[in-house]
């Protein structure tokens, strides 16, 4: 599966619940596959998605959250995980597109690509309801069960990375103030 | 007002700056902030890893419509700096910044991290204020949480022993 094939399997899925994208790869496809009101774009704060999205489901905690990470950005912050575990967020679903590799600064291998087992991490951290998948049909299911039943939720969709979609241009500021605004 | 209540005025004055979600990792001189925040049922308090993710945290509950604060020590401010520039001032998210001044005037065994900490918080731009005395505790911290959100930037207050009634 490649990414985007996802996250067009995930906005399939969705309404109006907010999306927060990670830097680089998942932004620009997320917003090639369709910009929304409720989509955040971050930029720079690497490592940061899975933090910024645990906020966001704790002050929104009568809707779904769903978080777009990447396996380099969690492995910077893998604290995060435990945070969320001790949080138990029901409305948290985090998944992690894992291309194995950085992919905005030249596709060097991350460790995610000798072994690391970002789900078992995830499992460990004390986060239960944890799913790997690799096909689309996988992650279709695996969506499904996290929108309709309580988490936090935790998947790892394993992607292959084939094409680039441009950087888009996102206004920081409107982006934050659409999104801020799509709460009220 | 003694010291030692100290922590109990810092909670009374996040309160009434309207603070209701607070992130926190511990340092020996703020456990009784942190524990008088745990257990206040009008504030959503979350135990941090490592500080940056409080950034991130402080951001994301921001956008949810909560008003924020983070409380740490100077060393975990300094872990934090990507997150606060990348993250809180290029998206120009209000938070309060709660930091513990290690390494400040009469303390030991901190000396660098207390002389790299204001220089640091200027360098980022992020305005901050000493609070020494007693007396000046609501004031600098209802300041700190209106200039914050007025401004939409991180505001830092420094918090001394003299204020958390650790002073030896």
């Amino acid at each position: 599966m490649e990414r985007p094939e996802g996250i067009r399997v995930v906005l399939s899925r969705l309404k109006n619940e907010p999306v927060i994208a990670n830097l680089g790869l998942a932004t620009f496809d997320l917003f090639a596959l369709g910009d929304r009101r409720s989509n955040l774009y971050t930029w720079g704060g690497m490592g940061m998605v899975s933090s910024i999205g645990l906020g966001v489901a704790l002050a929104a905690p009568e809707r779904k959250v769903i978080v777009m990470d990447g396996d380099g950005s969690l492995l910077m912050n893998l604290g995060s995980l435990a945070t969320i575990a001790r949080q138990q967020p029901p409305n948290l679903v985090h998944i992690v597109w894992d291309n194995q590799q950085w992919g905005e600064t030249g596709g060097q291998p991350t460790h995610t690509s000798t072994g690391t087992d970002l789900a078992a991490v995830a499992k460990g951290a004390g986060i239960a309801r944890v799913a790997s998948v690799s096909s689309l049909k996988a992650l279709e299911e695996a969506v499904d069960q996290a929108m309709a039943e309580d988490g936090p939720w935790f998947i790892v969709a394993k992607v292959e990375e084939k094409r680039r979609v441009p950087c888009p241009e996102v206004m920081i500021e409107e982006n934050l103030v659409r999104f801020r605004n799509a709460f009220d | 007002m003694a010291p030692e209540d100290g922590p109990k005025i810092i909670l009374e004055s996040m309160k009434e700056a309207g603070i209701n979600f607070v992130t926190s990792l511990p340092d020996f001189n703020l456990a009784k902030l942190i524990e008088l925040v745990d257990g206040d049922p009008e504030i959503k308090h979350v135990a941090l890893c490592r500080e940056e993710e409080g950034i991130g945290l402080c951001t994301g509950a921001y956008m949810g419509g909560k008003t924020t604060a983070i409380i740490m020590q100077n060393g975990g401010f300094l872990n934090s700096c990507n997150g606060l520039t990348t993250t809180a001032l290029n998206f120009n998210i209000p938070m309060l910044l709660m930091i513990y001044y290690a390494g400040d005037i009469g303390d030991e065994g901190f000396s660098t991290l207390g002389s790299v900490t204001e220089p640091v918080l200027s360098g980022l731009g992020i305005r901050y204020y000493v609070l020494r005395k007693m007396d000046e505790i609501k004031n600098t911290i209802k300041g700190a949480t209106l200039l914050a959100t007025d401004s939409r930037r991180p505001v830092a207050v420094l918090l001394t022993k003299n204020v958390l009634g650790t002073r030896r």
